[in-house]
């Protein structure tokens, strides 16, 4: 019978035959081959060691998908006992919960604590451990090109034993900067380019430097379109310090936004830049830079081109103070400027309304015998119904008709329920209504859709069936909140601190006459009031959204009396001049019994 | 052998010194006591390869490297990057914009020779590319993806081994010699930038990935330095007899690279 | 004059994690005497290991009926007769010797089809008929037989315990598409161990045609694994990841336990359960929401609800232990379960089925790709979403 043979064992670790070799000669290769291999091995062992020791820390994320099952794939990396991790914001997007495997095996419950969404982190904490294994945070600011960069992950679902995958590489570049999304979103500013192997699943994963302290959080990587979405030898990962700046405001529990100074600058022949264009409503506006200013120093760093800038301003966040140095006819200038805020996410995308222009105001003018402001809203109040009447009114049950303008429209019915003095859920039933083509015959087919969205006072969230409940991001949520407290003030007569409410004049939308009225909360939000100035009643409402700045109206027509108290029946919404939806009440019923688990987040 | 000498005698007759004596595999002992590392290596390298920018065509942004062959502006690069265009801008690492002038292009090697007004600029020395073997260290440095946008930025470096030093036959690839296939990762906007080794010497020119017609898979290649450099020395001596009018290669890659999210 | 860039104090985080994690290690960065040493090794380890490195030639327009006498090495590359021209052999591929009788391993992507003969090129230059016997259907390997003349042996390289494996240690994908005389040489690290259900080491070394069916090699030299496509997912070749930094290497041992079966010419699969598990369950176990009609599981009784806490006598954490236990497997080989059914301890034995054949395979990915099928450049800011695996099992 053949046999095959097994080689016996394995060959002694200094045993590396050097074919051909003989002679007396040879017995001196072989030592010294078998000390390069020593040294090799050597220099093997302390980069596996490395590895063993951070390898804990890093974590599978996965989504909860459809019938509770966990989908996708992206990776995390622990950098606190108590279970705080850090990984993209594309990862988890605006989920409430997820998954977390870690390389012991087991799986852990994670929540969504913060978000950065223009600079893809997010942060999760993870529960079911006293203490989770983490990293050391490194400074990236040491790295250079060339230097060891060890990435772990889990790409495409490999680590089903929640093991991460390994690969090493080099700093291939650093400082890079990656456009973002339409909506602000993943914009990377200064980031680290790696050759590390990273493949879609690597995104929220680590990036380590060869002495295990995490310098990076893996997110992008560049493609060559006809080899697909694999690596192809440049990956991009978030610097750890931009994400320092952001951390204690994520471990809060807050969404973050980046800074915006708001200029448009150009390269000067000389090197450095000079300012083309001011953008209104911006930080550089109110610092008062001007067009030609000369951007010498930022921060005390001397600006050397465009992208510096972009980089400098890009890992700040929004609200920072900074000094800029400039040069304006030839004289230099320091300015102090509260960095603005890059409005990202959803908002942001929403843009502008679909459906039918906006009748613009007249510019309003001051009459004789102006009013003052508290009489207007005064008047208007009475006009509803008066003081006690409205306040009585705690909470009401709403149905109408809504109709909404976008790339497709949607039409359908919602139920709305609102409860003084801070909560809503909106329940939405209806089709998206998709046109349709072929040849000559166009018709439309409507896709059925159902949707619930609530406010609790504290948080916003989205529930799809039979997708997970998503969060709000915290402009939108601020957007919901806002719009409470400008009510209160409205209709409650809530007068808090920093309130200043003015006359503004008379105007005309159409054919009614207005007064307008401006109120302003110090910090906080800014709006315009229009009153009809026959009925007195609220006609139209204006202010700024705090997603991409956008101007928002919302008109009120068709005013009826519900008990005591007359409501609005006709409400048109618009952005940035268009009607972004309309809603026509069938029906409005006063009910001062709702319980709060109404407007909480389903599990 | 005789080959080198003879690049040296071309050399003095065309009055550009091209870059010093052949290193040989050996570095002298005691020169890095084993602490500077790659980062050092890549320093001392990367003022020697440049950012050449062609014309932004529709398919190809144009964004590519060259390397400098002599101190007074001799620069190597590769046809698609100067595609289209009749005076490639050059950013050198001490961020001088300078415009080249067009010396003559290969379509077989696909290598183009530019020109540009310069003194005392940095050079690398040569490696013997035919004593090069598999398994060797590497480094691609270039511009892939035009990543390295402002003139501060450095260009890329990517490292790998030689792979093979072999043939490789792909549809639209002329050339039929031997080329390096390398572990370090060439893309669009490193083609004509250099693979050097360990010591700094330039083993190679980057070329294009092309796919090859063995596997039908993408790979990147690049020129022996021994092949490319009577390439460029046959260019500049027909560019000295001929009229200053340039040749313009029209050819366009195929694939190019875009920036992605994962 | 330059002021001293001051940092918002937020940014002062810097880790004050003690010594359980920085245990003093001066971060070597990439110091050049360790890369000249592994350059070194690397070279030596090629060298040791090449002579068991052979060339595998498949004419599969030939229907593999290729002889001797229509091969040859040319200029250091393999070429066939066709008639009377001498051509190029298109993408010759690599295979192992593991035993000194003439057995070879090489990867299924060479020897796919019904084919029966191929030629193997030793790395003299010298061809020989090969038999082409049984594969291994979940590792990606096939076995292949020359006949040697009396007395001759071929070289046998050494090969890694799959345990002693490491995460992080140096290994080198050789290879003889492009490498008749020396190798062609790819080096990278240790990914992970135990992939695809247990079967493959995973590797950043780039792995693609040129080295499928070629050793993975440690820098002592010994054989941790033969490369060959593989993927996750039934459908997926795995051919999609060449040279992205994915690739994988099955280990010689695992292989050589199943040889004799591969030499009466048996395709061997792996081992399937038929079972749908809640891949978001936090507790130990592995809880069944859904059993495959028919499967294995169905034969054996399993039911959705219950959970199943040992396979093979080891506790299991997650669902996906199981299926990496199983994974290991072949058709008709057992396994053991201990099951928890609402109170009740259960035990099963249960007996592997094979998978039932998926959807059509997408074809592989490795077309030459011509200017007619080039895409018009968009801006491609938006796709960000990381890959969707189907992360619940399929077992």
């Amino acid at each position: 019978m053949r046999r095959w043979c097994l080689p016996a064992g394995v060959l002694a670790a200094a045993a590396v035959v050097l074919i051909g070799a003989a002679g007396a000669s040879a017995a001196a290769q072989a030592e010294s081959d078998a000390d390069t291999l020593r040294q090799a091995i050597e220099a093997q062992d302390r980069l596996v060691a490395v590895i063993e020791r951070v390898r804990p820390a890093v974590v599978a994320v996965f989504r909860l998908g459809r019938g509770g099952r966990v989908s996708g794939s992206g990776s995390g990396i622990l950098v606190d006992p108590d279970g705080y991790a850090l990984t993209n914001y594309h990862v988890v997007t605006n989920l409430r919960e997820v998954r977390c495997g870690l390389p012991d095996g087991h799986i852990y419950q994670a929540r969504v604590v913060g978000r950065d969404p223009t600079g893809d982190i997010a942060l999760l904490k993870l529960r079911g451990k006293k203490e989770f294994p983490y990293a050391p945070l490194g400074d990236s600011d040491r790295l250079i090109p060339g230097e060891w960069a060890i990435a772990m992950g889990n790409p495409f679902n490999l680590a089903t034993d929640f093991k991460p995958t390994v690969t090493l590489g080099i700093v291939s570049g650093l400082n890079r900067y990656l456009r973002g999304r339409g909506d602000n979103t993943l914009i990377y500013t200064n980031a680290i380019q790696v050759d590390t192997s990273i493949n879609p699943g690597n995104s929220g994963g680590p990036l380590f430097n060869s002495a295990g302290e995490l310098v990076g959080i893996n997110g992008r990587i560049a493609g060559r379109p006809t080899r697909g979405r694999v690596n192809v030898g440049a990956g991009f990962a978030i610097s750890i310090n931009q994400i320092k700046h952001f951390l204690p405001m994520l471990k809060a529990g807050r969404d973050v936004y980046h800074a915006q100074l708001g200029v448009k600058v150009g390269a000067r022949d000389e090197g450095g830049v000079v300012v083309e264009e001011i953008l209104p409503d911006t930080a550089a506006e109110e610092a008062g830079l001007e067009k030609n200013d000369v951007i010498l120093t930022f921060r005390g760093e001397t600006v050397l081109s465009r992208q510096h800038l972009t980089n400098m301003i890009g890992v700040l966040p929004a609200g920072t103070a900074v000094e800029v140095g400039l040069l304006r006819g030839g004289k230099p200038l320091t300015f102090d400027v509260e960095l603005g805020g890059l409005p990202a996410g959803q908002g942001v995308l929403a843009g502008r309304g679909f459906g039918p222009p906006v009748e613009a105001p007249t510019a309003p003018s001051m009459p004789a015998d102006a009013p003052k402001a508290e009489d207007v809203i005064a008047a208007y109040v009475k006009a509803r119904g008066g003081e006690e009447a409205v306040n009585a009114v705690k909470g009401t049950k709403t149905v109408a008709e809504i109709y909404i303008y976008g790339r497709r429209n949607t039409e359908g019915t919602i139920t709305v329920y609102e409860q003084r003095p801070d909560k809503v859920r909106q329940e939405f039933k209806g089709n998206v209504l998709h046109r349709m083509r072929r040849g000559a015959k166009s018709w439309v087919r409507k896709v059925a859709v159902k949707q619930v969205q609530g406010y609790d006072g504290a948080e916003g969230w989205t529930h799809q069936p039979p997708n997970p409940v998503t969060v709000m991001l915290g402009n939108d949520r601020e957007e919901i909140r806002q719009a409470f407290v400008a009510d209160r003030i409205l209709n409650n007569g809530d007068r808090p601190e920093g309130l200043t409410l003015t006359y503004r004049g008379v105007s005309a939308i159409g054919e009614r006459r207005v007064h307008v009225v401006e109120v302003t909360l110090e910090g906080l939000m800014s709006r315009w009031w229009f009153f009809d100035t026959e009925t007195h009643l609220l006609i139209r409402s204006r202010h700024r959204s705090l997603n991409a700045g956008l101007w928002r109206e919302q008109d009120l027509d068709d005013y009826r009396a519900v008990g005591d108290v007359k409501m609005p029946f006709q409400v048109r919404n618009f952005r940035d001049g268009r009607m972004s939806s309309k809603v026509t009440v069938k029906s409005v019923t006063v009910e001062n019994g709702l319980k709060d688990k109404l407007f909480k987040a389903p599990k | 052998m005789q080959q080198r000498d003879r690049w040296r005698r071309r050399g003095l007759v065309l009055g550009a010194v091209l870059a010093a004596a052949v290193a040989g595999a050996h570095h002298a002992p005691g020169a890095e006591a084993g602490g500077e590392g790659v980062p050092a290596v890549i320093k001392r390298v990367m003022p020697a390869v440049v950012r050449v920018f062609g014309r932004r065509s529709a398919a190809f942004r144009g964004v590519g490297a060259g390397i400098i062959l002599t101190a007074d502006g001799t620069i190597v690069t590769h046809q698609l990057n100067v595609a289209n265009v009749d005076e490639p801008t050059v950013v050198l690492a001490d961020g001088r914009r300078l415009k080249a002038e067009i010396l003559g292009t290969d379509n077989e090697t696909e290598i183009a020779v530019i020109r540009v007004k310069a003194k005392g600029l940095p050079t690398l020395k040569f490696a013997d590319s035919s004593r090069v073997r598999a398994g060797r260290w590497v480094l691609a440095i270039g511009n892939p993806f035009g990543l390295a946008r402002e003139a501060e930025d450095d260009l890329s470096t990517n490292l790998g081994v030689i792979t093979a030093y072999t043939r490789v036959p792909a549809g639209g690839f002329k050339y039929r010699g031997l080329v390096f296939l390398t572990d370090a990762q060439i893309n669009p906007g490193s083609y004509g930038g250099a693979l050097v080794d360990l010591d700094g010497n330039l083993v190679a020119l980057n070329g294009r990935v092309i796919t090859s017609k063995d596997t039908n898979t993408q790979m990147g290649v690049a020129l022996p330095v021994n092949d490319v450099l009577p390439v460029v020395i046959r260019i500049i001596k027909k560019s000295k007899e001929r009229q200053p009018a340039t040749t313009r290669p029209t050819t366009e890659p195929a694939d190019t690279g875009a920036v992605d999210s994962e | 004059m330059r002021r001293i860039v001051m940092l918002a104090p937020a940014a002062c985080l810097a880790c004050v994690c003690g010594s359980a994690m920085a245990d003093g290690l001066k971060p070597a960065r990439t110091s050049l005497d360790d890369m000249r040493v592994l350059q070194k090794a690397f070279a030596a380890a090629a060298q040791a290991v090449a002579p068991s490195v052979v060339t595998v030639v498949a004419d599969r327009k030939a229907g593999g009926s290729l002889s001797v006498r229509q091969v040859r090495v040319h200029h250091g590359r393999v070429q066939i007769r066709r008639g009377a021209a001498w051509r190029p052999a298109p993408g010759a591929g690599t295979g192992v010797v593991i035993s000194p009788d003439g057995l070879i391993l090489t990867s299924t992507h060479y020897t796919t089809g019904r084919l029966k003969k191929v030629l193997v090129v030793m790395p003299d230059g010298t061809p020989y008929e090969a038999k082409a016997l049984g594969r291994d259907a979940g590792r990606q390997v096939s076995l292949l037989k020359i006949e040697l003349e009396e007395g001759q042996t071929l070289p046998v390289p050494a090969f890694v315990d799959p345990d002693e494996v490491r995460v992080g240690q140096w290994v080198m994908a050789l290879g003889r598409t492009y490498g008749e005389l020396d190798p062609s040489v790819n080096v990278g690290i240790v990914s992970a161990t135990g992939r695809i259900a247990g079967r493959a080491v995973q590797t950043d070394a780039p792995i693609s045609p040129i080295n499928y069916g070629g050793p993975l090699v440690d820098i002592k030299g010994r054989v941790v694994g033969v490369c060959t496509p593989m993927s996750n997912s039934p459908r997926r070749r795995g051919t999609q990841f060449y040279d992205s930094g994915i690739g994988f290497a099955v280990p010689v041992t695992d292989v050589l336990r199943v040889v004799p079966r591969l030499l009466d010419g048996a395709v061997l699969h792996p081992g399937f359960l038929g079972v749908q598990f809640d891949t978001a369950r936090v507790k130990p176990g592995a809880a069944i929401t859904r059993v495959v009609a028919d499967s294995a599981a169905a034969k054996a009784g399993l039911k959705p609800k219950d959970v199943i806490t040992e396979c093979d006598g080891k506790s299991l954490r997650h669902a996906f232990d199981l299926m990496n236990r199983v994974g290991r497997k072949y058709v008709g080989e057992k396994v053991s379960l201990k099951v928890l059914r609402s109170t009740h301890v259960l035990d099963f034995t249960v007996t592997l089925g094979k998978r039932p054949t998926p959807r059509p395979r997408t074809r592989p990915t490795t077309r030459p790709t011509t200017r007619r099928t080039r895409r018009p450049t968009t801006r491609r800011a938006a796709t960000t979403r990381p890959a969707h695996g189907r992360a619940g099992g399929d077992q």
